[in-house]
Formats: structure tokens, C-alpha cells, sequence
């Protein structure tokens, strides 16, 4: 068998087998580790969470605890209307009355506290893990409508 | 088929059965693929198959984790590749040399044991989601452990003992015909 003799085709074979394997934990152990987490409701985290209405108006809910910034957002009593995307997460139209407004084309958009000033959420508020004592704040930006990008919070 | 492929079957499946009554206690353990496989390698590929089919029907039906008989069914069917596959390999093998390239003949057999252990279990697994009413993604999940064990001690098992077993087994068959005619 010709086969045999091509070292490539063995090594091939066997690596194949190696990835198989490594999927088949992964799948088990991203279960066992959603399946967890799903049932102790996450790993609850105090943080310091505030909303800007960009009308001067900017409250702070510091010690507001959750796992995830979506259950922060929740825990802190607001009033939070979302769209859901699926895996993609969960899309903030509107908080506690106040909603996105194409006409005026301003939406709702999350910041981080770094060491450089406010940094843009990157993922959808119901996928962030927080972490312990992050200062968040969602802010109600100006997005440009040619570049979509968001203005900062002051 | 003539009396001594009769009795080479009746033996291989005598064989199955007790190594899986004598391994019960460690699941997915089984040295019966492995048999069935070199069955079929000896033997032709309707040999191993039908060890696999008769091995089952016997273990089946007086299984110690219970018997349901879409389970029963599904695994008695899915280990006749096994001797299929082991089968077709003999009939391309015959020639080859075994001393002359044995480590990537067992590289071989050993990646063989893998990939045919984990058709059997994905088979065995949709069958047993869809007799339960499991999803069959959780099915294949939940069971990758057992899964996982099975294949790599397949692998381990067809790697190893493949070439001494064939080799062994062709010589005695080789010389118990000399010897009848």
C-alpha cells in the first residue's frame, strides 16, 4: 500500500485523529461550563455603573452587582428595552425612556474607565463579563453617520 | 463456507463475548472491535461483519447496562464496520510486507481503530438520542468523555496488538491447512 509509505498522509491521519479528540472535549467542557453557569447565575461582581443622558444629567449606581454588564444594568432597577441579535447578543434601544433617535442620529452606547479616559464597549452588553470594581457608563452618544463613530463621554 | 471458517467465527465471537462480560466493569473498554476488526482482516470483510452482528446478538440480548432494542439494533449493525473495514484493509494488505514497515503499519491500524470507533459511536449515539428524545448535539456532547476514552483506547488496542495478532493468526491458519490437508 503506497500509502504507507507517505509520511505526510500518516502524520495527517493522525492529527486529524488529535483534533477530533480536542473538539470533542471543548464541546464537553464549553457544556459543563455554560451549563454552570446557567445555574449559579453567574459570578456576581460588584461595579461601578452610571448612565449620561448628554443633557448634563449623569447618575451613578457604584456597588451595582451582576455578572454580566446587561444584569448590572437590570440589578440597578433600570428600565432597559433590548433587541436581540442571537449569539450576536443583545441590541440597547432604549433606557429608561429614553430611546435611540435615528432622526437625531444618537444612541446608546457603553465606556469602560481606562488609565487613557473612556474606552468603547466591544461587544454587546449581555456578552461582557464585568469585572470586579470596572466603572461603566452608558452614555447617549452623537454617532456620526458617515464614520459610525460614537462621540465619548465627556 | 467450510467447517473450519465456521468454527474460526464461532471462536472470534466466543472470544467477544467473554472479553466484554470479563470488561464489563470498565465502560467503553472492549477488546470485541478489535477482534471483530482482525476478523475481518483474516478472514474477508462478510466474516468480520458477521462476527460483529453475532457477537451482539449474544452480549445484546443479555447485556448487563439493559437491553432496548433500538440501542441493541443500532450497535449490532454499527460494529459490523469493523469487520467490513478490517476486511477491504486485508484484501489491499496482503502483500505488505509486515516486518518491513511495522511502525507505520501501526501508526495506521492505530488511526484506523480512532476514526472507525468514532463512527461507530456517533451512530450509536444518534440512535440512543433519538430513542430517548435527546437532543442529539447533547447527546454527542455529554457522551464525548466515554467517547473519547473509547477511540483512544481503540486506538491504543488496534495500534499495539494489530500486527502480532494478524501475523500470529495467519501463521496458525497457514499451518492448520497444511496440517487438515
Amino acid at each position: 500500500m503506497a500509502f504507507l509509505r507517505n509520511k505526510w498522509a500518516l502524520a495527517t491521519l493522525v492529527v486529524l485523529c488529535w483534533a477530533i479528540t480536542a473538539s470533542l472535549a471543548l464541546g464537553y467542557y464549553y457544556y459543563q461550563y455554560t451549563d454552570l453557569v446557567d445555574r449559579i447565575g453567574g459570578s456576581p461582581v460588584p461595579v461601578n455603573l452610571g448612565i449620561d443622558y448628554a443633557n448634563g444629567t449623569r447618575q451613578w449606581f457604584n456597588g451595582t452587582k451582576g455578572a454580566t454588564l446587561h444584569k448590572c444594568m437590570i440589578q440597578a432597577g433600570w428600565d432597559v428595552e433590548v433587541t436581540s441579535f442571537g449569539v450576536m447578543g443583545l441590541y440597547v434601544n432604549s433606557i429608561n425612556g429614553v430611546e435611540e433617535s435615528i432622526e437625531e442620529s444618537k444612541s446608546w452606547g457603553w465606556w469602560t474607565w481606562t488609565d487613557y479616559g473612556w474606552a468603547h464597549g466591544g461587544s454587546a452588553c449581555d456578552k461582557y463579563i464585568v469585572s470586579t470594581d470596572e466603572t461603566i457608563i452608558w452614555y447617549y452618544s452623537y454617532v456620526d453617520p458617515t464614520t459610525w463613530e460614537m462621540t465619548p463621554p465627556p | 463456507m467450510n467447517t473450519m471458517k465456521v468454527s474460526i467465527i464461532a471462536t472470534l465471537v466466543a472470544l467477544c463475548v467473554a472479553t466484554n462480560y470479563a470488561l464489563v466493569g470498565v465502560p467503553n473498554l472492549k477488546a470485541m472491535d478489535f477482534i471483530v476488526f482482525v476478523g475481518g482482516f483474516c478472514f474477508g470483510p462478510f466474516v468480520g461483519a458477521f462476527i460483529g452482528i453475532l457477537s451482539w446478538a449474544v452480549y445484546g440480548v443479555v447485556n448487563p447496562h439493559g437491553f432496548v432494542p433500538q440501542v441493541w439494533l443500532a450497535t449490532m449493525f454499527s460494529e459490523t464496520i469493523y469487520g467490513l473495514l478490517g476486511g477491504l484493509l486485508g484484501k489491499n494488505l496482503a502483500l505488505t510486507n509486515f516486518n518491513n514497515e511495522r511502525f507505520e503499519l501501526s501508526v495506521f491500524f492505530g488511526t484506523m481503530g480512532f476514526i472507525l470507533t468514532l463512527i461507530y459511536d456517533l451512530i450509536t449515539n444518534v440512535v440512543y438520542a433519538s430513542t430517548f428524545g435527546i437532543p442529539i448535539i447533547a447527546a454527542i456532547v455529554f457522551g464525548a468523555p466515554f467517547t473519547i476514552f473509547h477511540q483512544v483506547s481503540n486506538a491504543a488496542i488496534f495500534g499495539v496488538v494489530s500486527i502480532p495478532v494478524i501475523a500470529g493468526l495467519k501463521k496458525f491458519v497457514r499451518r492448520s491447512m497444511v496440517w487438515h490437508f
